[in-house]
């Protein structure tokens, strides 16, 4: 107890001394230069009729995929690479995964009580509205593709947590679905990062060639998809009981 | 199944005004996508939120809610905030579990008082039984173990309004 007062204290002087040190002391010499040229440029660019322009009145989303777009593109690889090796990892053959579907059949079907489950329900649909929005909206406003992603991920384990795995699964969500589904987010990407080399003979990823926002819409769009089923995938994959898992991987079930 | 026997119009509405109070503006293209977004939504879900899309657009129902929103956060917020502060100063409290039976028949209405139970201050719903007849809350001062008095201080009129709102 004394020792938790002890690290809030210190934590909060150490704010305090931090913030006095940058705001009023300006040590890292920002104060008296708000914008530096680099920011200047990206702000007067990112939204502009000639030149390095993305069409966007969003600089966060311009930068995040055009500017720096090499980075969020490899971002997304090593996000896909990731799961591919979570999925290989926890990979099952065909039989395998019939034995496991059996067996969680059998266990009795548990959900959290009413008031959890419906309050889950209505947040849930409210959360993949707002997701949406973050998405569709992320050319135009803060937001983007991967944070929308996040939110739908946040819904999906709202559902796994007050329903159950099986309740999706039951609905006819499966692995497959959700892999297809996120196969498709990539290729949406893929194919928006070479539109611009196949149709205008640009290079890769200048999306500014595209038509208006074209460029960013997709991305966004293509990486909500990505994120979105890349995380339920994992989800899914994880979610077999550990128990079945095992039983199922070292064949002690006939 | 069929278009219209999986197409749920307050579903729909519901979806479309989230996405639109949380864009903050109304252009045609946020009308255009959050559409898109509302149609293919309630295409999935179906009337897994919404039951009986006419309950949904009762004005009656609406009325109710609006007057019970209005006399919950105006009236018995008040009401109870200041009786748990009076509490925290004379530190007089007698905490303990009491079960209170629900008479309401939706589930929107078990989880509204539910709910408003649990946001008035000094009492918290701790469980509710599986056939959802039964709450089991926590309450700051049991003054009676009395089971229509202790609803009566509890549940208030809560049940009223959840039973006109919801059943």
């Amino acid at each position: 107890m004394k020792k938790d007062v002890f690290v809030a204290l210190s934590l909060l002087t150490a704010f305090l001394f931090i913030s006095y040190a940058v705001t009023v002391r300006d040590v890292l010499g920002i104060a008296e230069n708000p914008l530096r040229p680099l920011g200047e440029f990206y702000l007067s660019h990112a939204f502009a009729h000639e030149g390095l322009t993305s069409h966007s009145p969003e600089v966060v989303t311009a930068i995040v995929w055009n500017y720096r777009g090499f980075d969020t593109l490899f971002e997304t690889f090593v996000f896909f690479l990731a799961i591919m090796g979570a999925l290989s990892v926890l990979r099952l053959t065909r039989e395998q995964g019939m034995e496991v579907r059996a067996l969680e059949a059998r266990e009795p079907h548990r959900h959290m009580d009413t008031i959890t489950r419906t309050t889950t329900k209505l947040v849930v649909v409210m959360i993949v509205s707002i997701s949406a929005s973050i998405a569709l909206h992320g050319h135009l406003t803060p937001g983007g593709g991967f944070q929308a992603g996040s939110a739908m991920a946040v819904a999906t384990l709202l559902l796994f947590a007050a329903f159950s795995k099986f309740t999706l699964e039951r609905q006819g969500l499966t692995l497959r679905h959700t892999i297809s589904a996120y196969a498709l987010g990539l290729a949406i990407i893929l194919a928006t990062v070479i539109a611009p080399v196949l149709l205008y003979g640009g290079k890769v990823l200048e999306i500014d060639l595209l038509p208006g926002e074209t460029g960013l819409f997709n991305l966004d769009v293509g990486e909500y998809t990505a994120v979105t089923f890349g995380f339920l995938t994992v989800f899914l994959a994880l979610g077999v009981p550990e128990w079945i898992f095992k039983l199922v991987l070292r064949r002690e079930v006939k | 199944m069929s278009f219209s026997s999986r197409f749920s119009p307050g579903t729909f509405v519901l979806v479309l005004a989230v996405y639109l109070f949380y864009t903050g503006s109304v252009s045609e293209y946020d009308l255009a996508t959050g559409s898109v977004v509302a149609l293919v939504v309630s295409l999935i879900v179906g009337h897994w939120i919404i039951e009986d899309d006419r309950k949904a657009f009762s004005p009656r129902r609406w009325f109710y809610a609006v007057l019970y929103g209005l006399r919950y956060f105006l009236i018995e917020e008040t009401k109870t905030h200041i009786d748990v502060a009076k509490r925290v100063f004379t530190l007089r409290a007698n905490p303990g579990i009491v079960r209170v039976p629900l008479e309401v028949e939706s589930d929107y209405g078990r989880v509204l008082v539910a709910n408003s139970i649990t946001n008035t201050p000094g009492t918290i719903v701790v469980d509710i039984s599986d056939d959802g007849k039964w709450l089991y809350v926590h309450w700051i001062d049991v003054s009676t173990l009395d089971e229509r008095e202790v609803k009566e201080s509890i549940v208030a009129y809560f049940e009223d309004y959840a039973r006109k709102i919801f059943d």
